[in-house]
């Protein structure tokens, strides 16, 4: 089994890291009223965590019981009924699925099989605890109008559903979900932190981690942990015992992009632009998300970018973002970014160097 | 005048002495079969008002009298064909010689053998005593059997079935099959007899039965009727339908000799239409006639109607018509990217981005950063074009949200503003000399690849979506059942997973190496199609990362299907 499944902590008292976090929810749960939550922070911050731990504390081990189903349902859309084909993991308590799934039809998965799913309300012997728990993923992804149509079932069937909503920014969900919500901020864990759980991990494998080698993998995974994990099992799996000047191994993803930001970088032009629209076509289709292409490709620009430039860069950077998640074909909004970029880049070298 | 039906009344006891022995007809109305035979009087009258050919000639220098220009008959009707040679097309020509030989051998074919036995009619298999002239529309069939029979002396008798069958009863079951075929009989018959009378000159008489696909559509009783009369007829029958093949001519095609008019090809119908404008004193340039020919498809009528129609509605419309053709997506590209391109008009670029509105803005966004703009002047830096560039790939962009909106929120109104930005302004910004990007590449524009990716962007997401799942069912692992998200999968995990997969085949001997493999396969459950596409998807063009590991890949690809067997074996 993979480290970063073997030590997820499974209950609310043995997190290491958001501790604090925890400690909160096992109060809210213990006084027996759970709201309506939304989990937002950088991805590998622990949400998930958090959340299945939570389940855990509310229903008991039963929560592990899962079944994954994926199924096609069948949507009455008006004149035409839609085939909507969604994975889901359901418990007898909860069920969690991920309606971004749906692409553009997920309002009516919200619309309808949501809704569904939360009308009914699960058969208690006890009579306690009579709510089941809707876990959507993604909701910053969830169209405008899916997370209009949300709203109104949160209020509708509050009393025998909670959604657990789980995002990685809470800039990307409507105020009026966000309102409806208690909102629980998971920052991403500092390094001092990751250190300490790869440090754990290490005596619990029974490894001898060499002073500050462990801290070398924090700072290359860019404060998210799962990554940490999965890059500190990486290296056991490359090279053991750990030798101090051991290469971190980089993600094969962010190393492609960092060659095009210096591709970029070395030559503005039109045939440059044509190699650099091939390789974003490789990202693409190995199916790397292009809001998280293009984040990196900003990242990896503003460290090799004169200070004066930055400003302009990172906000058409965020113009093209915002422009890519209303839009469908990512690539026009990439090239768009580089060609703009390029524009941008080679006049300045002209006027600063002639 | 014909004398067969020169007075109603006359034919009226005609009919009732041919047709008493059928109970069906005697008991029906006179008035009625008084007024269709006007019908047929009317008709005759009309296209035959001389019967010799001397009078025709008269009338036909009538006609012309009348048609000088600014008369306002339909064209169609002023330049039909006044003689053989006018009939334009070489082909049909010789369909011509057909209808001619056939109608002058017809009476030594038929009468003179009826006279001698009826019995020798069926075993001339050579001849048949109607012809079917088939054909699309306006192609002169009509015409031409009219301008035969005239030529020859005969008399002809047009009987149109679709307009018969309205005049002569309302319920249109009747159709020929009924009364009409009656007073058809009567026709037939009565000039037989007349003829038998012994006049000094004996006017011959042709049958031409118009539209008879039509009139089958009526009922089915009329084509077997139409049959009959055939069999009995004393006078030559010319049949004429659009589609000699349809099923319910089938029957009446044994009786028929076939005879199939072709469509002109577009030089001589242009050679006409040039006359036809001549005549009416317009100008037109003879391009702009081909191109009508062409457009019409070998319709002559309709190709007068459009002429007509044209010279009505502007005079030197057709001079400046630019040709419709139907433009193929990459010569749309070419012409709006083209070096002179500034000169064509906004509604003339509309048309060409719109000839494929799915394709030709796929292929700008290929294609544009390839043109060098005219407009960016000498630049050696390429400064110019590069801002250039910038706009362009902006507007794309632009297109693909107005996209967005056209399909998702069905708002079609945004749909010329969609064009505008993803063909018009980047080809207006960079219209220019197309450039090469690479060393052996052909000048010429690539097609869109952003189909052909994202096809192959759709299969991995659906792979990684398999694999996914198989990540999440795998079973025994309680511990680890939480959502997590194709992306971080992608993102996060994948380097592991490669590595686990494939380093234990580098480091460790052969067979320890695949058990390890397999058995970390079988605890998350990852089939050998994952596995594969764990390798594929984790490959990049360019970089070599995994490029080793190829070579391994193939052992384990053929080790892994029998070690997961073994591994399920185990299981058992």
């Amino acid at each position: 089994m993979l480290w970063v499944d073997k030590y997820r902590p499974k209950t609310l008292d043995k997190v290491i890291v958001h501790q604090d976090v925890a400690q909160n929810l096992q109060k809210l749960v213990s006084e027996g009223d759970c709201p309506h939550l939304l989990f937002y922070g950088p991805s590998g911050s622990g949400k998930k965590t958090l959340i299945m731990a939570l389940l855990r504390q509310i229903f008991g081990p039963s929560a592990d019981k899962v079944k994954v189903e994926n199924k096609v349902w069948k949507v009455d859309a008006g004149t035409r009924t839609i085939d909507v084909e969604l994975t889901t993991l359901s418990s007898t308590h909860h069920v969690e699925l991920n309606p971004s799934d749906a692409g553009f039809q997920d309002r009516y998965v919200v619309q309808e099989i949501i809704k569904e799913m939360a009308k009914n309300r699960p058969i208690d012997t006890k009579g306690k605890k009579g709510f089941k728990v809707l876990v959507l993923n993604e909701v910053d992804k969830l169209s405008r109008e899916a997370q209009h149509s949300l709203r109104r079932t949160m209020e509708k069937y509050s009393a025998s559903c909670r959604l657990v909503l789980c995002s990685n920014s809470s800039s990307k969900v409507t105020e009026a979900v966000r309102s409806r919500c208690l909102n629980v901020r998971i920052n991403a864990p500092m390094e001092e932190e990751i250190v300490n759980v790869l440090e754990f991990i290490a005596k619990k494998e029974g490894l001898q981690s060499p002073q500050g080698f462990a801290a070398r993998i924090a700072e290359k995974s860019n404060r998210n942990l799962r990554r940490a994990v999965l890059t500190f099992e990486t290296c056991r799996v490359q090279q053991y015992p750990f030798t101090n000047n051991q290469a971190i191994p980089p993600m094969d993803w962010e190393q492609y992009v960092s060659e095009i930001a210096s591709d970029i970088m070395k030559e503005q032009s039109p045939k440059r632009l044509f190699e650099v629209r091939g390789k974003l076509y490789e990202l693409l289709t190995n199916c790397i998300p292009p809001e998280i292409i293009l984040k990196r490709l900003l990242f990896e620009l503003l460290k090799k970018l004169d200070s004066e430039l930055k400003h302009e860069v990172s906000n058409w950077a965020a113009h093209y973002e915002h422009r890519m998640r209303l839009g469908q074909k990512a690539i026009f909004h990439l090239e768009a970014f580089v060609a703009k970029f390029m524009s941008i880049y080679k006049s300045f070298l002209i006027s600063t160097f002639g | 005048m014909l004398c067969a039906l020169g007075d109603a009344s006359e034919v009226q006891q005609g009919s009732h002495t041919n047709n008493g022995g059928t109970a069906l007809e005697s008991s029906m109305p006179q008035q009625r079969l008084t007024l269709e035979l006007h019908g047929l009087k009317f008709k005759n009258a009309n296209f035959e008002g001389d019967e010799t050919e001397s009078s025709a000639r008269k009338m036909l220098a009538a006609e012309q009298l009348a048609s000088s220009p600014g008369t306002s008959i339909a064209w169609t009707q002023k330049y039909r064909p006044k003689a053989i040679i006018d009939i334009i097309g070489n082909e049909i020509h010789v369909q011509v010689e057909q209808i001619q030989h056939w109608l002058n051998n017809w009476d030594e074919h038929f009468l003179k053998a009826a006279s001698k036995g009826k019995g020798k009619i069926q075993n001339d298999s050579g001849a048949k005593k109607a012809v079917m002239l088939s054909g699309m529309p306006g192609i002169v069939k009509t015409t031409s059997a009219k301008l035969v029979s005239r030529w020859l002396a005969f008399q002809t008798i047009e009987v149109n079935a679709s307009d018969i069958r309205g005049k002569a009863d309302s319920k249109i079951e009747e159709g020929i099959g009924g009364s009409t075929a009656n007073s058809i009989k009567e026709c037939v018959t009565n000039e037989f007899l007349s003829a038998n009378i012994g006049r000094s000159h004996r006017q011959k008489t042709v049958l031409i039965i118009d539209e008879v696909d039509g009139m089958s559509a009526g009922d089915g009783g009329g084509v077997a009727d139409l049959i009959a009369v055939i069999k009995i007829s004393k006078i030559p029958i010319i049949c004429i339908c659009n589609d000699r093949y349809s099923q319910e001519l089938k029957s009446l095609m044994n009786y028929c000799l076939p005879i199939d008019f072709r469509k002109p090809t577009k030089q001589p119908m242009a050679k006409r239409l040039k006359q036809v404008a001549n005549a009416e004193g317009i100008q037109v340039n003879e391009i702009a006639l081909e191109e009508l020919a062409d457009r019409v498809d070998g319709d002559m009528r309709m190709a007068l109607n459009q002429l007509q129609y044209i010279s009505l509605a502007k005079r030197q419309h057709l001079l400046s018509r630019s040709k419709d053709e139907d433009i193929s997506p990459f010569k749309a590209i070419e012409k709006l990217f083209y070096f002179n391109a500034k000169n064509l008009k906004i509604d003339q670029r509309i048309d060409l981005s719109m000839s494929d509105p799915d394709l030709v803005p796929l292929l700008v966004q290929e294609n544009y950063f390839n043109y060098k703009p005219s407009s960016a002047g000498k630049d050696d830096s390429d400064l110019k074009r590069m801002s250039l560039i910038a706009r362009a790939a902006d507007s794309i962009a632009d297109s693909d949200l107005i996209n967005v909106q056209i399909g998702r929120y069905q708002q079609w109104q945004l749909s010329p503003a969609g064009c505008i930005s993803c063909c018009i302004i980047p080809a207006s910004l960079l219209h220019g000399q197309r450039k090469i990007l690479e060393q052996d590449e052909f000048n010429c524009n690539r097609f869109a690849g952003w189909i052909g990716q994202n096809s192959t962007m759709g299969k991995n997401y659906r792979n990684l979506e398999d694999l996914h799942i198989h990540l999440l069912a795998s079973g025994g692992l309680s511990s680890r059942k939480s959502h997590l998200g194709r992306e971080n999968l992608r993102l996060d995990y994948f380097t592991l997973l490669g590595k686990k997969l494939t380093d234990p085949l580098r480091v460790l001997p052969k067979d320890e190496a695949v058990k390890n493999v397999v058995d970390f396969k079988d605890s998350y459950s990852i089939s050998q199609e994952d596995f594969d596409n764990i390798v594929e998807l984790s490959k990049f063009k360019g970089s070599k990362p995994l490029q080793e590991v190829e070579v391994l890949i193939a052992v384990i690809s053929e080790r892994g299907g029998r070690g997961s067997g073994a591994a399920a074996k185990r299981k058992r």
